[in-house]
């Protein structure tokens, strides 16, 4: 770990050329990995991601430079890489205040020790969930779950005299079960994560209920039927129903893509009726135990509960410190990356639509012909968007019926957030899930209480 | 590689109860100069070297990732070992056996950053000199330099180099009459040398984004004779790859399982997954177990011919490696360390007429040429897909506007049965998560396609 007074030296040496800032970010990240299949554990793994990123900016002309050399000669060697790029044109050496970081932080880099207690710990966690889902009564064919334990230390330092720094840790673990009679089977994967250590699931027994509840749903989607093409009200169910508005407005408000020219519904919107007066959309990086949750962001700001819709008007856009200087606007805590071999961008962290006022069970019964969806998988952001619908029922005369399968979610964002009719009283709880874009990915989380839209088109 | 030699010497001190020993080491070098509107937009460096540590013992084999290389060898050999003996009931991986020494290394010539910024400056001015109204121009230009190394205790050693060159192009042109009527376009290209990056395939697309965006009609359902442009089938290639793995066949969630040998397409269709393109700048000389790899033809004129294997999968056929051993398949959020199958440069073989013959031949039908989140709307289990897209409707041969927001349906058996032209544009899907292979298409033209709203 280099000392204070090489990180400025690094710093000063970026600015040598050109440029009016500059941040180095380090990262050191040690993970357990441990894989099951059907039973068998395939292999323990250990993981060290252990390098820095060093942004350089002038104005908005941005350069980002990374290595896993960390010593201070491999710094600089980066520095001077990143003072090249930034100072194209320029041969004049400028002369550059001397930067001061404040305060101190411990070593980061130093490693995390698994024990061999937290291994055995880790597979038997494994072996409960395998056990209960391959002997419960739906036939499994295979079960592969794979364990990961993260804990990331980040430090941040910049040349406007920030030093600041953060351990975040993380346990997920991955089922991929094929359910089937061997002829004709299904699969899917599906992660619970918890933002804190194995505890967590030893604790409880969430691990081994999210396996039974997956296969089961796995299992009830065999039976699926397709519908014919139609435009009803459809019910989206509380919790990970959320990822509708992740993807159809949540990336459009990403101040970097908004200002590059990738996403230009929503750039000039602000202040103006966007949605239903039922939606208000929040992001909100500080709410305890959530996934996305954090001290501070990726660059080294204060995480911040962001309003991004309030009764249906667009109030705000996230922005990360590059986003909001091509904005014209204040960086508000977003910038985000999945490890220091990525540039920090706008990203959401625990986006979640607020309560509203109406009941659940009326919603439903209140449909002639509808869908009721349960699940959604991923989605990919854009206008049209689009989400795929993983489980999903048919409603006759307020009553769910059927499964129903191959059905995606399309359209335009602002149409279809208009349609917002029903927004429920209970907010429904997810585990979150990655989300990818240029900055890597990174989790999220997306909840919401149960809501109805009045109309989609349903392929 | 300097800091690799250390594990070439501990190869042969493992003690008694390390029963085999591999060692492997990836290194990207990249440097990236941007352009941005007529101007330079900064850009980008990187240097990242990754070491994969494998030890087997009695239990089974165990594994360290690190990007910390300084680390001692015999340390990090006695630390995967550790961790084999957790293994419980497994068997110890497969290692590839070797004969010696052996080295492969690219043949592109190597420019310097001046000359890379001088290529992007002209590429931008060709793109400037087509007459667009361009809203947005952004290019980023890249060469790339991959290292892969390995070395094991059963006389493996081996090294391959290659480099590349990547240009990914974001644009907005201006393209009607009326104000603020924007197209956009994102491409990305790679060739091994830096001379078969021109901006003449940007331009050609940039074009085509032009020629269709025509008025728009109300959306409609049906079943249309149609041609799916070669982005739109290389889009689906993202999941259709899966079909073809034979850990998918295998475990029975492959559409084609127990299907090897027999007809699953039209006769016109031939799948290879290739060592090198014509395509791409992407070179798989060896995988990520040390395998050769090998060209392997999936679908040779219609028949299902071959199967994508890693060491394990092959060990199941009794058949070797094609050089198709990955990591990196779904999108995980953290390094992947468990060795699957992933494609090399997978490719849908071309056939003669143009997509813009293949449109000019529909008298009624669609044009699909924009569709979106194949990876989700696909399901390689069933083959079922249901994906959102964009078209041109083309009635007694006349374009009458775009529709969007609509769906394609069916089953990707069906629609390998259904086609009656392929095209001879090639499209390679721009993954920016997956970076370790590619997927190259043409067009292809079907009796019928689905649509629905």
């Amino acid at each position: 770990m280099l000392k204070k007074n090489e990180i400025e030296a690094v710093l000063e040496k970026a600015l040598s050329r050109n440029g009016d800032f500059a941040e180095l970010f380090f990262e050191r990240t040690d993970e357990l990995q441990i894989s099951m299949d059907t039973g068998y554990v395939q292999g323990v793994k250990n993981v060290c991601i252990c390098g820095a990123g060093l942004h350089l900016l002038d104005g908005v002309k941005s350069v980002y430079v990374y290595t896993n050399d960390i010593s201070f000669r491999g710094l600089m060697t980066m520095a001077e890489k990143a003072s090249e790029l930034i100072g194209t044109g320029r041969q004049q050496i400028l002369q550059r205040p001397k930067i001061n970081l404040q305060g101190t932080l411990e070593n980061t880099m130093m490693p995390v020790n698994v024990s061999n207690n937290q291994v055995k710990t880790g597979i038997k966690l494994m072996q409960e969930a395998d056990s209960a889902v391959r002997n419960g009564r739906i036939k499994v064919q295979s079960m592969q779950i794979t364990y990961f334990g993260t804990v990331q230390k980040v430090q941040i330092a910049n040349s406007e005299g920030l030093f600041t720094g953060e351990e975040r840790k993380f346990t997920r673990i991955r089922y991929i079960p094929v359910v089937g009679d061997g002829i004709r089977n299904q699969t899917r994967f599906a992660d619970i994560y918890r933002p804190c250590g194995m505890d967590a699931f030893v604790t409880a027994d969430e691990h081994i209920g999210f396996g039974l509840e997956l296969v089961k749903d796995i299992d009830t989607m065999k039976n699926a039927r397709t519908i014919k093409p139609c435009s009803v009200p459809v019910i989206l169910e509380a919790g990970t129903g959320a990822t509708f508005f992740h993807e159809c407005v949540g990336h459009m408000l990403e101040a970097g893509s908004i200002a590059n020219g990738k996403h230009v519904l929503y750039g000039d919107k602000l202040g103006k009726s966007i949605a239903s007066p039922k939606v208000t959309l929040v992001d909100d990086a500080t709410i305890p135990g959530a996934l996305a949750t954090s001290v501070i962001d990726d660059e080294g700001a204060p995480r911040r509960r962001n309003v991004l819709i309030e009764n249906g008007i667009l109030k705000n856009y996230l922005a990360d410190r590059l986003g909001a200087r091509m904005l014209g606007i204040e960086p508000n805590g977003c910038g985000r990356r999945q490890n220091y071999t990525f540039k920090p961008g706008s990203r959401m962290s625990n986006t979640w639509l607020m309560t509203g006022n109406d009941d659940e069970e009326e919603m439903v019964r209140d449909i002639d012909r509808g869908l009721y969806i349960k699940t959604v998988g991923g989605g990919q952001e854009g206008d049209p968007f689009s989400i795929e619908v993983q489980e999903a029922f048919w409603i006759e005369k307020g009553e769910i019926t059927y499964p129903v399968k191959g059905v995606m979610i399309t359209g335009n964002g602002i149409e279809l957030m208009k349609k917002v009719d029903r927004v429920g009283r209970i907010m429904g709880k997810e585990d979150g899930a990655f989300c990818g874009m240029d900055s890597g990915l990174i989790p999220t989380t997306t909840n919401q209480p149960r809501i109805r839209l009045s109309e989609v088109n349903l392929g | 590689m300097k800091e690799f030699e250390k594990y070439q010497i501990a190869m042969g001190r493992l003690p008694e109860y390390i029963t085999e020993a591999e060692a492997q080491i990836e290194r990207y070098a990249r440097f990236t100069v941007s352009r941005e509107n007529g101007a330079d937009g900064g850009g980008a460096y990187s240097d990242i070297a990754e070491l994969f540590v494998r030890a087997s013992g009695d239990s089974g084999t165990g594994m360290i990732y690190t990007q910390q290389t300084e680390m001692n060898a015999m340390e990090a050999i006695e630390a995967a070992y550790r961790n084999s003996l957790f293994s419980v009931g497994g068997k110890s991986e497969s290692m590839n056996s070797g004969n010696g020494k052996y080295e492969v290394k690219g043949t592109a010539e190597e420019k310097s950053n001046e000359e890379m910024r001088a290529w992007a400056g002209q590429l931008e001015k060709s793109l400037y000199e087509t007459g667009y109204r361009f809203a947005n121009l952004k290019l980023e230009l890249s060469r790339v330099k991959k290292v892969l190394a390995a070395v094991n205790s059963k006389g493996l050693d081996i090294s391959s180099e290659y480099l590349m060159y990547q240009l990914s192009v974001q644009a907005a042109v201006d393209a009607g009459a009326a104000e603020k009527d924007i197209v956009s376009m994102e491409y990305d290209v790679s060739a091994e040398n830096l001379e078969d990056i021109t901006s003449e395939k940007v331009a050609g697309i940039l074009n085509k984004e032009v020629r269709n965006h025509v008025p728009l009609l109300a959306p409609r359902s049906g079943i249309y004779e149609a041609v799916l442009d070669e982005s739109v089938v290389s889009n689906m290639l993202l999941t259709i790859w899966k079909m073809f793995s034979a850990v998918n066949y295998i475990n029975g969630t492959s559409v084609l399982s127990g299907k090897l040998g027999q007809r699953v397409a039209e006769a016109k269709i031939s799948i290879a997954d290739r060592v090198k393109s014509p395509y791409t700048g992407y070179v798989f000389e060896y995988d990520c177990q040390g395998s050769k790899g090998k060209d392997v033809y999936a679908v040779e004129d219609g028949i299902f011919t071959g199967l994508l294997h890693n060491i394990s999968t092959g060990e199941n056929f009794s058949c070797e490696s094609t050089g198709n051993a990955g990591r990196n398949v779904t999108l995980s959020g953290t390094i992947q360390t468990d060795t699957v199958v992933t494609p090399k440069n997978f490719t849908l073989l071309p056939g003669e007429k143009t997509t813009q013959q293949l449109v000019s031949d529909i008298r009624d039908g669609i044009y699909i040429n924009h569709s979106f989140d194949e990876f989700h709307g696909v399901d390689c289990t069933t083959g079922d897909f249901t994906i959102p897209c964009e078209g041109i409707l083309i009635e007694n041969g006349e374009v009458q506007g775009r529709i969007n927001n609509v769906f394609m349906e069916g089953n990707l058996l069906d629609i390998f049965a259904d086609i009656t032209e392929i095209g001879s544009d090639m499209y390679t899907f721009p993954i920016k998560e997956i970076k370790s292979y590619t997927l190259t298409a043409p067009a292809l033209k079907l009796r019928k396609i689905r649509l629905s709203m």
